[in-house]
């Protein structure tokens, strides 16, 4: 019951900033702070399953078990992989502080040395176990790393959506840009196109079942395309849970050290 | 003439056999448990290698030649588990090796604020990597000296671990009611170590004297570990046995010097202090441990002398990922002896470095490393490179080759054994 009225609380919030930002014209940086902050519980479960696709047709799989909670602005969350069998039991555990000046805390536990070690924030801009996700593309990227620019509005599949574009602060940065198509109802991108160093096309990220679960919107499916590479990669979420009341202590190395959530 | 080394060999050789014992005590304890806990998961899992070494120098003898079939599985209730590890080996270098091995059995609890694991178990602490410090509750298996996986070096031991747990921090009890030594080669093999003795007398070589199996003879530990914001660090104790036996030595002169080495197991007590630190790109950490009356040889190998001193073996090591798929580690240990005697066989400093890069290449499924070892005092050192390839998730090919070089010293030992490699595993 507490939960509903939060997310009512929040929605409503949502609507107050919403109206009054566009009634001063919405930013870039107001979108992006709306997306970054859409509402999605305060603790979710997910199993998702990534197929990697390789020019020549050939597949792999990837299966991972992850959880989060929220702890105000900050979290806690933990990945577990499932699949494939070199890598199952291999977790991951993290704590996601909003202010910035704090580094996030991070252990990596691999089930052949049986020892769990922390690991630092960088290589961020690696790809994640070889899909063509980014950790940051995986949502690890703060506003405020970017400049962002709303460039205009558009009607994809009979929604409006904003199309907004992001240019890293950072020199180097893997991308020289990235312009998302973001859906207005739901605060979800339905296509995000990556620009490499040379500013050219190098990714393109399509999300393409988009629906509620548990009262939040979700992305279902996702397939990111990379174009110079010619690899994609299809992550598709299995089982979604909102707000199961995970416990506390389950965001402890302690779990990691057992490689399973029990 | 039966050498020293064949006593500590025969004695330490790997238990044979299933040793069916431990299921015994386990599953009659995992039938007890509340009905309730028995929501059951059952995930069998394991991996098929075989690993093949032939020597580079003289007659390309092979030094290594095992394959492996590793069984294990997890039955997991909702606040209760069951694991259970087993191994076929056929080991053409090392005979005594091949048959049949349950390596880990334990049942695991967990209640909301503590947990308790019972059984056979790999337990492993420390920040070092490839070198132990405080990671002596697992004994070593050195059949193969360190040209194979660390994580096969280590062997489990039957034990009782209990934990508290905090929300920052955790407390461990450790409890070992049986010793078990580290095993050595012996000197038939690729792998023995160099025993220096004189030639020109006889030498009588007596079995090891290992503890007897009695309650007052177990070994218990405990370890206080934080893991706060922007660090982890650690307190532990161990009041344990030496794991590989002291030589101790009598010299009888009469018409002929006889010379009786009695190889013993002593008691050892430290006191540890670990810590990791993320500093940007960098984790910096390290160990230290106090070693209470550890014995150490003599210089002369006609002295009957032993000298039993306290010890500081302390280690520090970076660990760099820079992006782009590479990793750096770099580590530098000493073992400190406190107040020092010249007479001493070792340095009052021993000191050791080592080096490891890797790459990843390939979407992540080709992998160039290499890991070097330096012993500073006697300027020897050990270098593996590999490379490791992903034909497909489940099975990887690896190769690689390593060399040893140094007159003297632990690696330098070893100098006639560089050796090229090549694995296949098949993960299930």
């Amino acid at each position: 019951m507490l939960s509903k009225i939060i997310i009512m609380i929040n929605l409503l919030l949502l609507i107050i900033s919403l109206g009054w930002s566009q009634s001063k014209e919405l930013t870039g940086r107001d979108i992006a702070i709306m997306v970054h902050d859409r509402p999605d519980g305060n603790d979710r479960k997910s199993i998702t399953k990534m197929t990697l696709i390789n020019k020549r047709g050939k597949t792999r799989e990837r299966t991972v078990l992850s959880i989060s909670k929220d702890y105000g602005k900050d979290s806690k969350s933990i990945i577990f992989f499932q699949s494939p069998a070199d890598v199952k039991g291999t977790g991951f555990l993290q704590y996601e502080y909003d202010d910035p000046a704090k580094e996030d805390d991070r252990w990596l536990y691999l089930p052949a040395l049986k020892k769990v070690r922390r690991i630092s924030g960088s290589s961020k801009s690696d790809y994640f176990m070889g899909t063509d996700f980014t950790y940051d593309d995986m949502g690890g990227r703060s506003v405020d790393e970017d400049d962002h620019k709303l460039l205009r509005e558009e009607i994809i599949d009979s929604v409006k959506c904003w199309v907004l574009e992001s240019i890293p602060k950072e020199k180097d940065y893997i991308y020289s840009k990235t312009i998302k198509w973001i859906r207005q109802d739901a605060l979800i991108p339905v296509k995000v196109e990556f620009y490499d160093r040379q500013t050219n096309l190098l990714k393109v990220l399509k999300i393409t079942d988009i629906r509620k679960q548990d009262g939040f919107w979700t992305s279902f499916k996702m397939e990111m395309n990379n174009i110079q590479e010619k690899h994609k990669t299809i992550l598709e979420i299995e089982e979604m849970h909102y707000d199961i009341g995970l416990k506390d202590n389950l965001f402890r190395v302690t779990t990691l050290e057992r490689g399973r959530l029990k | 003439m039966k050498t020293l080394l064949d006593t500590l060999a025969t004695k330490t050789r790997r238990h044979k056999g299933l040793n069916l014992s431990i299921f015994g005590v386990l599953v009659p304890l995992w039938l007890i448990l509340p009905a309730n806990l028995l929501g059951i998961d059952f995930d069998p899992q394991g991996f098929a290698d075989t690993y093949h070494a032939v020597g580079l120098n003289g007659s390309h003898n092979f030094l290594s030649s095992r394959t492996r079939l590793r069984f294990e599985m997890w039955i997991t209730g909702n606040d209760a588990s069951l694991f259970a590890s087993m191994n076929a080996i056929n080991n053409n270098v090392i005979k005594s090796n091949s048959g049949l091995e349950l390596r880990e059995a334990f049942i695991d609890y967990f209640a909301d604020n503590w947990d308790v694991r019972i059984g056979r178990q790999l337990i492993i602490w420390g920040k070092a990597d490839g070198l132990a410090i405080t990671d002596i509750i697992s004994p070593k298996d050195y059949t193969e000296f360190i040209a194979q996986d660390f994580d096969d070096i280590r062997l489990p031991v039957d034990a009782l671990k209990w934990r508290l747990l905090f929300e920052q921090a955790n407390i461990e009890f450790l409890w070992l009611p049986v010793f078990k030594p580290a095993i050595l080669p012996s000197p038939d093999l690729p792998w023995a170590f160099k025993f220096e003795y004189p030639q020109n007398f006889q030498v009588i070589f007596e079995e090891p004297i290992e503890p007897d199996l009695t309650l007052k003879n177990s070994e218990v530990g405990g370890k206080l570990s934080f893991y706060l914001h922007g660090i982890d660090f650690a307190f532990s104790s161990f009041y344990t046995w030496d794991d590989l036996p002291t030589i101790h030595k009598t010299i009888s002169t009469g018409d002929t010097i006889v010379i009786h080495y009695y190889p013993e197991h002593h008691r050892l007590t430290f006191i540890g202090v670990e810590f990791s630190r993320p500093l940007g790109d960098f984790i910096l950490r390290g160990e230290g441990a106090f070693y209470k009356d550890k014995y150490f040889e003599p210089a002369d190998i006609l002295s009957e002398s032993l000298f039993k001193k306290n010890s500081l073996d302390w280690l520090l090591g970076i660990d760099w990922t820079p992006g782009n798929y590479w990793m750096i580690t770099a580590q530098l240990a000493d073992d400190f002896i406190l107040n020092y005697n010249n007479a001493i066989k070792n340095d009052e400093h021993t000191m050791l470095a080592t080096l490891h890069i890797s790459k990843k290449f390939l979407r992540q499924t080709l992998e160039l490393s290499a890991m070097g070892y330096y012993g500073i005092n006697d300027k020897d050192f050990f270098v593996r490179t590999g490379v490791d390839y992903a034909l497909t998730d489940e099975l990887h090919i690896l190769s690689g080759i390593d060399i040893f070089g140094g007159n003297k010293g632990i690696f330098g030992q070893f100098d006639n054994n560089d050796e090229v490699w090549i694995k296949a595993k098949y993960n299930f």
